[in-house]
């Protein structure tokens, strides 16, 4: 689609506790290979949308060691184009370092004669989407501004810190309002926009006379309450996962685990759709003649010799023979060592687990162990 | 200004030993390892060596030889000023020709080596298995001011005479060169890896093409030679794992090899850097399931195992059923082990389907070869 520039914004990624606190959840790791971030560019990529920006919030080290080559992402290195957007003004000042203030800073391709509409996704929320058909819709209701929204049960339980909205009879929002805890059945608004490109950059001189409108969806509840145009509601069908405590990372990390066992639990991992990332070229895994493993992901350079049962190990783990990792996630380069038992852990990289003998969690909270710990 | 080193990949070769996984592909492509191809190990050598400048010689089968070399961005060749290009026989003013034989084939590309200007060029055959960096060899070359080094290996002597095998004096200069000699006077085999002085071969080469009588071959050609018109040559003791693959039965037994139970000190290290660098499949990651018992494996991404997995090397994508059992075998990308089914002692070709309680191979002994098309060899 040559005629979208599409913004992945790391601006509004929820914060997950010490997981996300030398990193932001875009570069996190998931199910052993992937990072958040990978989906977000993969949909984009399975899109035939290859004209983006990373609006990179904080942490930019670890998004670009992640992101290596523009290659892993554009089908077209040359025609296709990978930017790294940061708001150099503004990012050591919380309240001016936002995703409106990023594009302000980095505007010149609204100025691009082929951008005529601009795709802006999260990355917290994960989801399985066909962005082209999300633009083609967009175009046809003839609305300058489109949001992206899904259908869900228990909003307040698996989406609260996200809005929710009403939409009318002729399909456009009606209403935004916050999840409330209490919340079953609501339409959540997915923090996905698609804005036709000049009514973006005609938003911006407009904005230095209003107070209290400081991010994209504070844009869109301005818009919705104040403005004299409509914002049509685009409906998402599909699984939609929200990542946003230590906990929901850790249930959701077991979904997609479940998902590469039965490709119809959870319908983000389909034949139909690669996910991209970048290769570290490390060999495939060694299992030892001890090694028992169980209903497990593990990713290319682990070497097992011991038991694991419901994981999920990332890239170079070594589990020793004797030990035991149960229930855990793994994060690369970590070892765990004869003798240990880990149980309910959410191991960061580069841990090691070489002398305590049980680490085991209560059934409602999990263990995290920081980057580079040595237990 | 010239390049210091050009190497040239020679791949073109049919690999008729390895029957059907050799029918659509160039032996250099047959997948190994799990995750490799087999010439990952000579580009991936070569990138380790710094060298930036490599031509790969393709002729048999060479569409998904040529398609994987690509512009060479695997091994990282697609760097400033880096070339790795797919060198396949082609039509010029003279007409068109097969290569005629390893020498013919870099004689028909020297228009490409004189574009690069190299003071030496390194050749090396694309269908061996090791890891190496060529620096020392070179460095060897160099220093020795010779003509050519030849990277040698010793053998049993019992062995040799299946080899090309080199007479050296003390200082390690090669006084003589026998093809598959009969009664062998030593041990040195030759790995057909080559390093020349550029002027030197590029004369070596231009005479050969004129020889009617010669079979434009390094070994049987160039070699003796050079040797005859006193130039000298010098052997390069290499010293490590070198596997060459020619035949089912050690192609499989070096899959075996990688297995853990099988490691030893000189085994391949992939873990050790530099890496060997191969195409990334974007595959999910590999899923163990509650049901299976996988021990003594090698297993790549992609795979999903949910029956029984023992002493085997198993690719990305393929997926052993609940029930079925694979065990001492090779399986190649996209094999599905259906439900039930019992495997031993075999390789499995790519995308090669064994049915529901069907038994291949039990209690035989031998290696067999099943392909996509159930072709037993």
């Amino acid at each position: 689609m040559k005629n979208v520039v599409a913004l992945v914004n790391l601006h509004n990624s929820p914060e997950c506790g010490l997981l996300t606190e030398k990193r932001p959840l875009a570069s996190t790791t998931v199910l052993g290979r992937y990072a958040f971030i990978d989906f977000a560019l993969s949909n984009l990529t399975n899109s035939g949308i290859d004209d983006i920006g990373i609006m990179i919030k904080n942490h930019s080290r670890s998004i670009i060691k992640h992101m290596r080559s523009d290659n892993t992402y554009l089908k077209n290195s040359k025609t296709g184009y990978l930017n790294y957007m940061i708001n150099e003004e503004g990012i050591h000042n919380p309240f001016y370092n936002t995703d409106l203030n990023n594009i302000a800073q980095n505007d010149y391709f609204l100025y691009e004669p082929d951008c005529k509409y601009v795709l802006i996704v999260p990355v917290g929320i994960v989801y399985k989407v066909n962005y082209a058909e999300i633009i083609r819709e967009h175009i046809k209701s003839g609305k300058l501004f489109s949001v992206v929204y899904s259908k869900v049960e228990n909003a307040g339980k698996d989406f609260f810190g996200l809005n929710k909205i009403t939409v009318n009879a002729l399909g456009n929002v009606q209403k935004i309002d916050q999840v409330d805890p209490k919340d079953k059945e609501a339409l959540i608004g997915l923090k996905t926009y698609v804005c036709n490109s000049s009514a973006l950059k005609g938003a911006f001189p407009k904005l230095k006379n209003i107070s209290n409108v400081f991010t994209l969806d504070d844009l869109m509840l301005y818009i919705q309450k104040y403005g004299d145009i409509d914002i049509h509601a685009i409906e998402f069908k599909g699984d939609v996962y929200y990542v946003n405590t230590l906990n929901k990372y850790y249930d959701i990390s077991m979904k997609f685990k479940n998902n590469l066992k039965n490709k119809e639990t959870a319908k983000i991992f389909t034949e139909d759709w690669k996910i991209f990332t970048r290769t570290h070229d490390t060999r495939p895994v060694y299992y030892g003649e001890k090694s028992n493993v169980k209903d497990s992901v593990v990713a290319n350079g682990c070497t097992i010799n011991g038991t694991v049962k419901n994981s999920i190990l990332a890239r170079n783990v070594t589990v020793e023979e004797g030990a035991v990792v149960e229930d855990s996630i793994i994060f690369s380069d970590s070892v765990v060592k004869a003798g240990v038992h880990l149980k309910g852990v959410v191991a960061d990289k580069l841990t090691k687990f070489i002398s305590k003998k049980e680490v085991i969690s209560n059934k409602d909270e999990h263990i995290y162990i920081p980057q580079g710990e040595t237990i | 200004m010239g390049r210091n080193v050009v190497a040239m990949i020679l791949a073109g070769g049919k690999g008729t030993r390895l029957h059907a996984l050799t029918k659509k592909i160039a032996k250099p492509a047959v997948y190994f390892g799990g995750k490799y191809r087999i010439i990952d190990f000579s580009l991936s050598n070569v990138a380790n060596s710094s060298i930036d400048s490599v031509g790969v010689l393709t002729q048999y089968e060479s569409v998904v030889l040529n398609n994987y070399i690509g512009n060479g961005s695997k091994w990282g060749f697609d760097g400033v000023e880096s070339t790795c290009v797919a060198l396949a026989p082609r039509q010029t003013e003279s007409g068109a020709n097969w290569y005629k034989g390893t020498a013919d084939a870099i004689y028909q590309n020297i228009d490409f080596l004189d574009s690069e200007e190299p003071q030496y060029v390194l050749i090396l055959s694309g269908d061996h298995i090791y890891k190496t960096s060529y620096d020392q060899m070179l460095a060897l070359h160099v220093k020795s001011k010779a003509d050519c080094t030849i990277s040698v290996l010793e053998v049993d002597i019992k062995e040799a005479s299946r080899f090309g095998i080199l007479e050296v004096d003390s200082t390690d200069t090669i006084t003589k060169f026998v093809e598959k000699p009969k009664e062998p006077k030593s041990n040195l085999a030759s790995m057909g890896v080559y390093v020349f002085t550029y002027k030197v071969l590029r004369q070596a080469l231009v005479e050969d093409a004129k020889d009617e009588k010669s079979e434009h071959d390094f070994g049987k050609n160039i070699i003796p030679k050079m040797l005859a018109q006193k130039k000298k040559l010098v052997a390069y003791r290499f010293k490590g794992y070198w596997r060459d693959v020619g035949t089912l039965d050690s192609l499989h037994q070096a899959n075996m090899e990688l297995l853990p139970s099988q490691r030893s000190e000189e085994t391949i290290n992939f873990d050790e850097s530099p890496k060997i660098y191969s195409e990334d499949t974007n595959s999910y990651p590999q899923y163990i399931d509650s049901k299976a018992t996988v021990k003594d494996c090698l297993i790549n991404q992609g795979a999903s195992i949910f029956g029984t997995c023992i002493k085997s090397v198993i690719s990305n994508e393929v997926v052993i059923e609940e029930g079925a059992t694979v065990t001492n075998s090779v399986l190649m990308p996209g094999v599905v082990i259906k439900k039930g089914a019992y495997v031993e002692n075999a390789i499995l070709g790519p995308d090669t389907v064994i049915k529901e309680k069907e038994v291949i191979n039990k209690d035989s002994g031998k290696i067999v070869l099943l392909d996509y098309e159930r072709n037993l060899q």
